[in-house]
């Protein structure tokens, strides 16, 4: 379709630059351009349509046994009936083997033809049955190209999709992408935050990306510029080969920074913790020598189904990670929205203000009581290094009925035999503006703070963080969220409520600079953002990062932000 | 290999219903089985095949069958027809 080089502009979800061949997957709906394979690989694409098949076909059985009414069950069967329509699978087989069409297009064309006879006979009962032709041709094409694919294994390609779901975008992972390229989303976008904890390059809102990039072709994804170059000519290729080199080097350097004192140049400590998600991720934290895990993301274990949320599997993920690391590990109770929890029945007009969060955990006591017991059970196995931290607070009464059950849990299981030697530390998550704004009510009630700063930032500049035509005014470095941070900093002092900050703001080092500034010493951070965010917080004094958080607190916008600090750094190099 | 003629008798023709019924059932058998309408010719255990036939009530059949359990396949077949395919007419 396109062989000339071409560049996209995009938004950069996790920096890097990566050279790579596209692995593009296929969209819903998307007319399906035509595509040939070879003589051997005819076999693997019968395959793949035989697989793709059996797997709808269960697909669909499962639905059947879920629905009690006939009249679905029918539609169903009915559907299934055209599945294994023989047909249809002459038809795609013929075209494998005969034009040597790949699998997905094989059905998509079969699809196509039956439906455009369906639609010349004019009878209205056929015409009718048109839509779930068209759904099936959909569901089976996907199917199809994802079997194509794995066949063709992953390891080493570019990902290009429109969006992507957490458990996908893992499972690719493990596979071995090099880098994921999206259409969709923005710098906070689930997707780019996930990347940005894998440390894979990742560009994000990438519009057109999908139909213009054709499968198999060379990419150049280029973070710090944030764009992506598709069919780059050779010159520019080799100056990217060059320029990864530069990047590699320059790693290296960063690594001899993790093994200095966290401590400003006139002697400050700091505290620099890691963000995890999942399991994957645990060496990193080592390596980078974090003190600990700020923030241990538990909902993974909802995206992976049912079975996770378990109490004894949720304790073993718990005390895998807290033995494979030195130091303290906060867990967030499961920060989710209904949509997540039940079908995409429940999607709410406003999700990010509405149920979830501890909301949703306060009613849904079965999913609270199994994480509870599963982390009062590992606080008794790991004394004094279990924290844990409740997220989405808006008012007192939520982290007292918290602690109401947290209690109730810890009697329960003392009856069981299980003792805890201390009661497990209970923190609230400031998100959401009320809270920072009334730190000095919030800290009566707990034992440490932790700044959810993307949250807090959507929720002060009203922006949602993965919608691209808004994204451009949520700004990690707004000044007005720097001044709630104050303002909660000094409401946590009348109660002398300990703080941390565990959003992405924190592992940028400009936004670090200005939180060691304003009087945070505990962040934590994605384990790749720790080795550059000591780098700088080691070369200044305290006293200069002070003045620049007062300063900051004086600015409008971001960008001034930037100036202050690259001032800073200026007069330090000057006066070097 | 058997052939046999037969009618549609219940009042909403060869619909989806009855298509479906009668592709389950032969599939069910070995035979090929194949059905001629007015000069078409459509493979019997297709339901695209079959319901593109659109035949209503009334329309004259040929059911043919071909393999080693053809008569017991038709026996079956011809009577789901007759029997209205088991439905109440509605």
């Amino acid at each position: 379709m396109m062989s000339q080089s071409v560049v996209f502009s995009a938004i950069t979800g996790n920096d890097g630059v990566a050279i790579g061949v596209a692995c593009v997957l296929p969209t819903k709906n998307r007319a399906i351009p035509p595509s040939t394979i070879s003589k051997e690989e005819v076999n693997h694409h019968v395959d793949s349509f035989r697989r793709a098949r059996s797997l709808l076909s269960e697909e669909i059985s499962d639905i059947a046994q879920a629905v009690a009414d006939t009249s679905t069950v029918d539609i169903l069967a009915a559907q299934d009936q055209i599945l294994q329509d023989p047909e249809i699978e002459e038809s795609v087989i013929a075209y494998v083997k005969g034009a040597k069409y790949s699998a997905r297009y094989a059905i998509y064309l079969t699809f196509c033809e039956v439906m455009e006879r369906m639609r010349e006979s004019g009878s209205e009962m056929l015409i009718q049955r048109i839509v779930d032709l068209e759904d099936i041709r959909d569901r089976l094409v996907v199917l199809a190209s994802e079997e194509e694919q794995e066949q063709l294994s992953v390891n080493g390609f570019i990902l290009v999709a429109r969006e992507i779901s957490p458990t996908d975008l893992v499972t690719y992972y493990e596979g071995g992408i090099k880098g994921l390229v999206l259409e969709k989303g923005g710098i906070t976008s689930h997707a780019a935050i996930i990347a940005r904890s894998l440390q894979i390059p990742c560009l994000v809102g990438v519009k057109g990306v999908t139909a213009y990039v054709e499968q198999g072709s060379t990419l150049v994804m280029d973070g710090p510029e944030g764009k992506l170059i598709a069919n780059p000519g050779k010159d520019i290729l080799r100056e990217y080969e060059r320029h990864i080199e530069h990047r590699r080097q320059e790693k290296k350097r960063r690594r001899a920074a993790i093994k200095a004192p966290s401590q400003t140049m006139d002697g400050v400590p700091f505290k620099l913790l890691a963000n995890l998600e999942f399991e994957e991720e645990v060496g990193e934290v080592a390596s980078v020598q974090a003190e600990g895990i700020g923030l241990l993301r538990t909902e993974g274990l909802l995206f992976k189904g049912e079975r996770n949320r378990n109490e004894t599997i949720q304790t073993n993920f718990y005390r895998s990670i807290l033995s494979s690391i030195k130091g303290i590990c906060v867990i967030r109770l499961f920060d989710i929205g209904g949509d997540k929890l039940r079908d995409k029945r429940f999607e709410e007009a406003n999700p990010f203000l509405g149920w979830r969060g501890v909301r949703l955990l306060l009613d849904e006591k079965e999913l609270l009581h199994a994480q509870l017991r599963a982390i009062v059970r590992v606080s008794a196995e790991f004394p004094e290094r279990v924290r844990l931290l409740i997220p989405m607070v808006t008012v007192p009464q939520e982290v007292v009925a918290i602690k109401d059950e947290l209690q109730v849990i810890t009697t329960e299981l003392a009856n069981e035999g299980i003792h805890l030697k201390a009661p497990v530390p209970v923190g609230v998550m400031i998100e959401v503006p009320s809270v920072a704004l009334q730190a000095s009510l919030f800290g009566k009630h707990a034992d440490f703070f932790s700044f959810g700063t993307n949250d807090l930032t959507q929720y002060t500049l009203a922006a949602d963080r993965g919608n691209e035509r808004v994204c451009q005014l949520y700004q990690l470095l707004d000044p007005s969220v720097f001044k709630l941070i104050h303002i909660a900093i000094e409401g946590a002092k009348q109660t002398q409520t300990p703080l941390c900050v565990c959003g992405e703001v924190a592992g940028d080092p400009i936004g670090a600079a200005v939180l060691v500034g304003l009087g945070i010493n505990e962040l934590s951070m994605v384990p790749v953002s720790v080795p550059k965010v000591k780098e700088m917080l080691i070369s200044y004094s305290h006293a200069q990062l002070q003045h620049l958080a007062r300063e900051v607190l004086t600015v409008a916008t971001a960008a001034e932000v930037k100036t202050l600090f690259h001032s800073l750094k200026n007069t330090k190099n000057g006066t070097n | 290999m058997v052939r046999q003629k037969v009618v549609i008798k219940n009042s909403s023709g060869l619909h989806a219903r009855p298509s479906a019924a009668l592709v389950k059932l032969a599939s069910s058998f070995r035979s090929n089985f194949y059905i001629h309408m007015y000069g078409y010719k459509v493979n019997g255990k297709s339901i695209l095949g079959v319901m593109t036939l659109a035949a209503d009530q009334g329309a004259e059949l040929e059911f043919e069958f071909e393999g080693e359990d053809e008569r017991e396949a038709m026996k079956s077949v011809v009577e789901l027809v007759e029997t209205k395919f088991g439905m109440h007419d509605e």
